[in-house]
């Protein structure tokens, strides 16, 4: 009789696991390609999208022309609709003025979007610079609002938000200490900054709020990861920073909060080297806790991790083959779809076994730190190079990837599809 | 089953190779000896461009300010900007420019076209181990190869916008042919060298040397291997050259040109004039294995750490900088005798983001010198550290 209870127990529990962890054809429904811009001012160049999603709609951001020497890249936004419709197909351009504008990213809390970027338009160093705009595309500050302008290069911004504020943090340059510092800034839905308080995270940190706290993810070398209140203030500072992966090569971490249960981090592996010492690529991804500790029950497969493992192991994503002419490499995206984390990253393919080329974007589900769906799950795959994702979620299994397309010609468009898990 | 044979490689060769070295000086022969040069006290060093604290993506602005900067190929222009090339061989490279005010802008690259076009667009992908980077001032180009394009390419700028153009070589095709640029072909061009009067001398594939001469390009040598140097006529001279080295540098005159014959552990002269070839410096091979680097008279003492991996002409100092990539410190071969300049070995930190350092504190590994400006500023690059450094002699100021 008891036995019975535990089997029926058994049974009845496990139904619901099963469903949310079905794998097959259906696991991410991928949706047709659009472009989010055709003919725009930057002459078919198109780098750096990110995407939010707020009241509705998803607003993607990118970069908007050439960003080199002779070049005028400038920052614009477009919303497009949760089926994948864009809503302004002629973009909206976010800030005004010559020069330079790089590496956007977006966020939404209350009622606005909050876009930031680093911008060159001075000509001699970086300042940090957002704008808000409201889910209807009405641009909100046209005079763009100066997060960080101070002397020396500030850069690498990143914003998130707790649902009522944003937090913007970046990396900016201390002259007289020749080294860059991590700071962070709250910034409220009706324009207020609030005061810069350093993190100690750098460089180039991504951030991710997670029910009471956001954590900052960053690191050369290494990926660490700090703990940061509100505003911004550290809550487990250390010197060091708490290690998420150590040994990673030119890291690009992406992080996604999971509600009330802490963030998921995504690395890539090695890069390619010619006799393949440093063991094969992969994507791979860690959990953190709420408390900003890696997840303890990862610890059996870390050693593995670090000692040039050639197989996949269980919290790898993806896993790189020169004899296969496939390498995971470059920043991924996550977001949080209400039920599991959606991954996407770039599989690149490898000629003279060192040189990256074709690269496509895969994407699989995640549960805690390990892959739902069997394969991973092609979200763009032809001839032309797709990369650099981002992803966006509506919460109820409905997200938006965008990346750029590389052409044969050397144009590079902003490009998107709908991804569907429910 | 690859990691297994790389250790048996390395347990195999490396190690018993250091041991023989351990032996060998155990053995009576004279310890590894650094003589410095003269003028080392009068150097130091600033950080040029990159800086440690700055991370992986490329930025822009204040040279000592940007990140994403990885092991640099550098050519100062005659304007006093300095063109470097950045990334590495798995993925897409860029080309930036600081100006003389220390502004780091890009300038090429991130796309994927292989074709003639905007820089903007271009696909860049410029060696950082041979000499891959060179200004011509004859037609105010930017030349840059890499083993993986098999073309010689060129930047250069019109009403503005930088453009990019193929003019030897097929990028999307290797082989062995000469001719006039478009029809030939190359394999692995490894270094490139530009004469004052815009004549291109490229080291393809190791053995080749290829001219490039009013767009018709011709086979110059093609080099035997073999155990020893050998001097003579230029179709009788061996070289031992490896994908580690592939260095060429012009020397005095247009004439004149210098090789770093890796595995033959010396510097090779090549007279173009009369088409024969010489050795300058570096004991033998079997005197001259791990750990044997010694500075002294050029042929009977001077020797290369794991082989000379580079040269490049100093025409302010009239030296020769050259070295084998692991010494931890640069030398100059000047009046037949080669000399410690800069660095030292150790395990110190520097403060490698500083300016004027004494150029004794300076600890670069797998580290080469890059380029000479018009003001004899050194530019050095090292793999173990990213970014770009300038030594300069005090009294020639900054």
């Amino acid at each position: 009789m008891i036995r019975s209870s535990i089997l029926i127990a058994v049974i009845v529990l496990s139904v619901p696991l099963t469903v949310g962890s079905a794998t097959g054809d259906n696991a991410i429904q991928v949706g047709p390609e659009f472009r989010l811009f055709e003919d725009g001012p930057g002459k078919g160049i198109q780098r750096s999208p990110h995407v939010a999603f707020g009241d509705g709609v998803y607003l993607v951001v990118w970069q908007e022309g050439w960003h080199g020497e002779d070049g005028n890249a400038r920052i614009y936004a477009a919303r497009v609709s949760p089926d994948g419709k864009v809503l302004s197909p002629g973009g909206i351009q976010v800030a005004a003025g010559a020069g330079v504008q790089e590496h956007p990213r977006v966020a939404f809390a209350g009622d606005v979007f909050l876009v930031v970027w680093q911008d060159l338009s001075g000509g001699k160093d970086a300042d940090v610079l957002a704008a808000r705009l409201s889910p209807s595309g009405k641009l909100l500050d046209t005079k763009p609002v100066a997060i960080a302008a101070g002397p020396g290069t500030q850069a690498l911004p990143d914003v998130a938000s707790d649902g009522d504020k944003f937090l913007v943090v970046w990396q900016s340059f201390d002259r007289d200490a020749s080294a860059y510092k991590g700071f962070a800034a709250r910034m409220t839905p009706t324009g207020d900054v609030g005061e810069a308080m350093e993190t100690g995270a750098l460089p180039q940190p991504r951030i991710a709020w997670c029910g009471d706290a956001y954590l900052a993810v960053y690191g050369d070398g290494r990926v660490t990861s700090v703990k940061l209140d509100r505003d911004g203030r550290p809550i487990n500072p250390s010197k060091w920073g708490h290690e998420v992966v150590r040994n990673v090569r030119q890291p690009k971490p992406a992080i996604t909060g999971v509600p009330e249960r802490g963030w998921l981090v995504m690395v890539h592996r090695s890069v390619p080297d010619y006799w393949g010492w440093g063991g094969p690529g992969g994507m791979r991804c860690y959990f953190v806790t709420p408390e900003g500790e890696l997840d303890p029950s990862l610890a059996p497969h870390l050693k593995q991790d670090r000692a040039g493992n050639w197989g996949r192991l269980p919290h790898w994503l993806d896993v790189g083959n020169r004899d296969t002419t496939t390498w995971p490499w470059g920043r991924p995206a996550c977001a949080w779809d209400g039920r599991h984390v959606v991954a996407v990253w770039t599989r690149h393919h490898v000629e003279k076994k060192v040189m990256l080329t074709n690269s496509d974007l895969f994407a699989t589900r995640v549960a805690g730190w390990t892959p739902v769906d069997k394969e991973a799950i092609p979200v763009a795959k032809d001839a032309t190079e797709e990369q650099n994702p981002a992803v966006a979620s509506a919460g109820n299994g409905h997200l938006l990837c965008i990346y750029e397309k590389h052409a044969p010609d050397g144009s590079v468009f902003v490009t998107g599809r709908v991804l569907r898990t429910r | 089953m690859r990691q297994f044979v790389c250790r048996f490689l390395l347990s195999s060769l490396l190690i018993p190779a250091v041991v023989k070295s351990a032996e060998a000086q155990e053995g009576g022969d004279p310890p590894p000896e650094i003589v410095l040069d003269e003028t080392a006290p009068m150097w130091q060093v600033n950080r040029f461009a990159g800086n440690s604290t700055a991370g992986p993506v490329l930025l822009q602005g204040p040279a000592r300010e940007v990140g994403g900067l990885t092991r640099c190929a550098v050519a100062p222009a005659s304007d006093g900007s300095v063109f470097l090339g950045t990334g590495r061989k798995w993925a897409h490279n860029r080309i930036v420019r600081v100006t003389p005010d220390g502004q780091l802008r890009l300038i090429a690259g991130g796309g994927s076209s292989l074709s003639d076009g905007p820089a903007s667009r271009a696909k860049i992908l410029v060696g950082t181990r041979g000499n891959s980077l060179v200004y011509s001032s004859s037609d105010e180009s930017l030349y840059y190869i890499h083993t993986m394009i098999p073309a010689v390419r060129r930047l250069y700028q019109r009403e503005g916008r930088w453009l990019v153009e193929t003019i030897a070589g097929d990028p999307n095709r290797t082989g062995d042919a000469d001719g006039p640029g478009d029809e030939a072909l190359f394999t692995e061009p490894m270094s490139i060298a530009v004469t004052s009067t815009g004549t291109i001398y490229v080291l393809d594939d190791q053995r080749h040397l290829r001219k490039i001469e009013d767009g018709h390009v011709t086979t110059v040598a093609r080099f035997p291997g073999g155990p020893k140097p050998v001097d003579g006529p230029l179709e009788d001279a061996s070289m031992a050259i490896t994908d580690m080295s592939g260095h060429i540098t012009l020397g005095e005159n247009d004439d004149t040109l210098y090789v770093a014959d890796h595995w033959h552990f010396a510097v090779r002269k090549i007279d173009l004039k009369r088409g024969t070839v010489i050795t300058i410096a570096g004991v033998p091979r079997e005197h001259a294995c791990f750990n044997r680097h010694s500075d002294g008279s050029a042929l009977t003492r001077a020797s290369f750490n794991s082989g000379c991996a580079y040269v490049k002409w100093d025409g302010v100092h009239e030296a020769l900088w050259c070295g084998g990539p692991d010494e931890h410190r640069f030398r100059w071969l000047k009046d037949g005798k080669l000399t410690t300049v800069i660095g030292r070995r150790g395990n110190r930190k520097w403060p490698l983001d500083e300016l004027g350092v004494p150029a004794a504190d300076v600890q670069l590994v797998w580290s080469n010198v890059a380029a000479v400006d018009a003001d004899g500023g050194v530019y050095l690059v090292a793999a173990s550290t990213w970014g770009v450094w300038r030594a300069y002699m005090k009294k020639e100021g900054q």
